[in-house]
This record gives C-alpha cells, sequence and structure tokens, in this order.
C-alpha cells in the first residue's frame, strides 16, 4: 500500500520535474548571458543564474501554463539582481534621469564627427572592453541594449520583461546606445585607433 | 509629412516600424537632414558592434549541473509537497503503523550513523573503465611496471604546460614545482577526440608520484570521463579525499577548477601535506 502511495507520489513530482526541465532548463544559455551583462562578473553570474532557476523552481506552480516562459524567468531574474546583488555591489537604486538627459544632450549629432563613424575604427575593441563598456551602463539602459542587441528581442517582448511600455523601451534604448557610443569612441580613442585631431572634435 | 522624433530611429533600425508611410517618411529624413543621418549612423554601429563582437556564452557546465542536482532532490518524496507526513498520519488505517516505522527508522538512523569526522570511502563508489580513479590507478601501475613512458621528458614546469596546450589540452593546467620531488616529464591522452594531461614527479628515494588532472567540466557531463558525484561534491566543499589500498596512495582534490588524481607509492601524509594545501 505504501509502495502504491509513494508511486502516485512520485509521479506527480517527475510530471512537475520534467515539465520544469523541458520548459525553463532550455533558456538557461539565453539568461546566463543575461546574467554576465547585467553583472559583469562571471562568479556574480554563477550565482544569479543558480539563484533565478531555484527560484523559479519553487514558484513552478505560479508559473501560468502556455504564458511566455522565457520572459518569466527573465523577470526572476531582474528581480533577483534588484534584490540582491544590486545591493552588494552598491549600485544606486535609482536612475537620475536629468543627469542622463544632460549627457545625452552633451552628445548631439551635430558634434559628432562622421569619421568616427566608420564601424573599422571599432573592430579591435575586445569582447571584454565592449561588455564593460555596456556593464558600466546604468541598469535600465543596460537592460534594453542587452535584450535588443545583443539577445535579439522584439520591443513588446522587451516591454514584457522590464514591465514597461513599448515606447519607454525605445526610449530607453535609443539613450542607451548613444551612451555606448560615446563609451565605445573613449575607448577608441585611448587605444589610438582615432587620429589625434579627431579626438579633439 | 508628420514631425519625426529621432528616437524612432532606434525603431526604423530595429525594424519596430510597422506603418510603411512611416517607414519612409524616416527614411527619407534620414537622406535629408544630417543630424538624423549621424543618428542613423550611431545606433546601427552600436548595434552592429554589439551584435558582432559579444560572444554567446554558453552556462558552464558545473553551473548548470549545480542548478540541476538542486533542482532534482525536490522531485523526492518529502520536500516536494509538505502535506505528504502529515496526510499520511491523518489516514486511521496507517496512522499507528506509520508512526511505529517513522521513529524505528529515526532509532536506527541515529544508532548506524557514521561519526561526523569519518571520511565516507568513495573508493567503492568509483567503478568502470571510464573513471578517474580506476584510470588513474591503472596509469600509475603502468608507469610502475615500465608501461608508459613519458611523452615530453623535462624538468621545467613550463615547458610542461607548454607541451599540454600545444597537445591540444582544452583546459587550464598546473605543474607546480617542490623541493622534495622533481619533475620527471608528460603524456597527453586521447579519448574521443578530448586531451588530457598527466605529469610524473621521481623522489629521491625511488617514489613516482602521477598527477592525472581534469577540468571539472569533464566529469560534470559523464560522458568521456567520470567521478561519482559524491566525490565531486565533496572535492566542490574544499575537501581532499586519500587512500590507501595495495602498497599505492591516492588523493583527490579540486586545485582551481581541475580535479587533480595523484597517485603515488609515496608516503599518504607527505602526499597530504602536499597537495591537499596546494590552493
Amino acid at each position: 500500500m505504501f509502495s502504491f502511495l509513494f508511486a502516485l507520489f512520485k509521479s506527480d513530482q517527475q510530471i512537475l520535474n520534467e515539465e520544469f526541465e523541458r520548459e525553463a532548463v532550455p533558456h538557461m544559455d539565453a539568461l546566463y548571458n543575461f546574467a554576465l551583462k547585467m553583472t559583469g562578473d562571471s562568479d556574480d553570474a554563477n550565482d544569479l543564474i543558480q539563484d533565478t532557476y531555484l527560484k523559479a523552481f519553487r514558484f513552478w506552480d505560479k508559473f501560468e501554463k502556455g504564458t511566455n516562459c522565457k520572459a518569466w524567468l527573465f523577470r526572476i531574474m531582474k528581480n533577483t539582481f534588484i534584490n540582491t546583488y544590486r545591493k552588494v555591489t552598491k549600485e544606486p537604486g535609482k536612475v537620475d534621469y536629468e543627469e542622463i538627459e544632460n549627457f545625452y544632450e552633451n552628445i548631439k549629432p551635430s558634434s559628432t564627427d562622421s569619421a568616427h563613424l566608420e564601424k573599422d575604427i571599432y573592430d579591435n575593441l575586445l569582447d571584454d572592453e565592449l561588455s564593460s563598456a555596456i556593464s558600466s551602463l546604468p541598469e535600465d539602459f543596460r537592460t534594453v541594449v542587452i535584450l535588443c542587441d545583443i539577445e535579439g528581442y522584439t520591443y513588446d517582448e522587451i516591454a514584457d520583461f522590464v514591465d514597461c511600455p513599448v515606447g519607454t523601451v525605445r526610449s530607453r534604448l535609443h539613450r542607451a546606445r548613444k551612451m555606448l557610443f560615446t563609451k565605445l569612441h573613449s575607448y577608441a580613442a585611448d587605444k589610438g585607433y582615432l587620429l589625434k585631431d579627431e579626438t579633439v572634435k | 509629412m508628420m514631425e519625426i522624433n529621432k528616437e524612432i530611429i532606434s525603431a526604423f533600425i530595429d525594424g519596430e516600424i510597422l506603418d510603411e508611410n512611416l517607414r519612409k517618411d524616416v527614411l527619407s529624413k534620414i537622406e535629408s537632414d544630417r543630424d538624423f543621418a549621424i543618428e542613423f549612423k550611431i545606433h546601427s554601429l552600436v548595434k552592429n558592434i554589439c551584435r558582432e563582437k559579444i560572444a554567446f556564452k554558453r552556462t558552464p557546465e558545473k553551473v548548470k549541473a549545480k542548478i540541476l542536482k538542486s533542482i532534482r532532490p525536490k522531485q523526492k518524496i518529502f520536500s516536494a509537497n509538505s502535506n505528504f507526513i502529515s496526510d499520511l498520519f491523518e489516514k486511521p488505517a496507517f496512522s499507528f503503523a506509520t508512526a511505529f516505522v517513522v521513529v524505528l527508522s529515526i532509532i536506527l538512523i541515529v544508532f548506524n550513523r557514521p561519526g561526523a569526522i569519518e571520511q565516507k570511502d568513495f573508493a567503492v563508489e568509483q567503478l568502470g573503465s571510464n573513471n578517474m580513479f580506476v584510470q588513474a590507478g591503472n596509469n600509475f601501475q603502468s608507469i610502475i611496471e615500465g608501461k608508459l613512458a613519458p611523452q615530453l621528458t623535462s624538468k621545467n614546469p613550463e615547458e610542461i604546460k607548454e607541451f599540454f596546450s600545444t597537445s591540444g589540452v582544452n583546459y587550464e593546467t598546473q605543474v607546480p614545482s617542490f623541493a622534495e620531488w622533481n619533475l620527471l616529464g608528460a603524456v597527453v591522452s586521447e579519448d574521443k577526440g578530448e586531451k588530457f594531461a598527466h605529469h610524473v614527479y621521481t623522489g629521491k628515494s625511488g617514489e613516482i608520484i602521477y598527477l592525472f588532472q581534469v577540468d571539472e567540466a569533464y566529469l560534470y557531463k559523464h560522458d568521456i570521463i567520470t567521478l561519482s558525484d559524491d566525490l565531486i561534491e565533496y572535492l566542490d566543499d574544499g575537501n581532499c579525499y586519500t587512500n590507501v589500498s595495495k602498497g599505492k596512495s591516492s588523493l583527490f582534490t579540486k586545485v582551481d577548477n581541475n580535479i587533480w588524481a595523484v597517485v603515488s607509492n609515496a608516503n599518504v601524509k607527505d602526499l597530504e601535506n602536499t597537495f591537499c594545501n596546494i590552493n
């Protein structure tokens, strides 16, 4: 009788576990890349992805079957990052949008030399340098750049992930790319990839 | 033409404008307005750099294995449904019998539990020709019997590391130097296309110290080379495992990402003092 009860119970657990492994585990690599870019550190990324999956498994019964599992996992990861890793890294919890706006205004297109926009100039930049530039962006901006330009998600998907309107995604992405451009431009100048007279314009 | 905000350039580049007329208007604006043209170039450039330069990284096998391992125990009977035990006791037909079995089990577990400091005998779990413990023992035996000679003879640790790397070993290796033992040489083995690093030391009294190191990720894959999960976990926790049998000592430890198997006819205490504190 015991073995019968155990068999029934095991079967439920196996179904639950199989569901989780089938739905959630295949997204692990995508989430790991997101974790790497969000934390900027492989050890923190390892911890973040483990915490995310353990939470996801614990609350698997709350996941609405048939909805976007990947978006659900991303939301768990983002919240875990905000609640844990951001505190640890002492990153400011609030973005100073005014400061961002001023920064953004400082890089008006009219002050940009079109010679600096040739892709060849940036070909020597390393993955690490680019990752570091992305990691230095404010969190909201970093998130949209990672999701759109690296992971290739649509604005609708990103809006779903970060829980904000599509217009906000577009606006953040626009500013984020310009900020990222100035950082990459600065890296290229430091490395001597830009001609000296070009850098002072 | 409607007024076009520069933010819409992002949407244009990302293919997020579905209205054909708006798309044409944006394109026309980019072609006619220098500021818009520059803006378009900046966004395209950044997007292309991100897409091309950022390498997609797979979750490390070790991390993936840890996650799966953490998840899977929850499918065990008691943890997954907290009501299970109480439900069982609520069933009158089973309440007494269940209580009796539980109490008896607890008594048996308590009285038969090994001492906290007792080291588990992991050696009995190491089975099969793919097992690292088994392979290390066999390789050591071959060295002693003169059947396995170094492919490279060198006392220079850097030269041995270089040999591992140029011979196709796809993981970082460590080749430490010791005052009491001299490096003799190294061998690179191959299994299903994967290369593995082995090197040997000799002592003044004729001791042979053979060291086989493998990136832990290989062991998590359970494919080419294996080690029991219990032993991997034990080593992951920073422990060192030693086993003495038939005149040879086997020592397992973890150094950085590699699991080291050391097999020797040297004194086991000397091995422990040397290899268990290498980090």
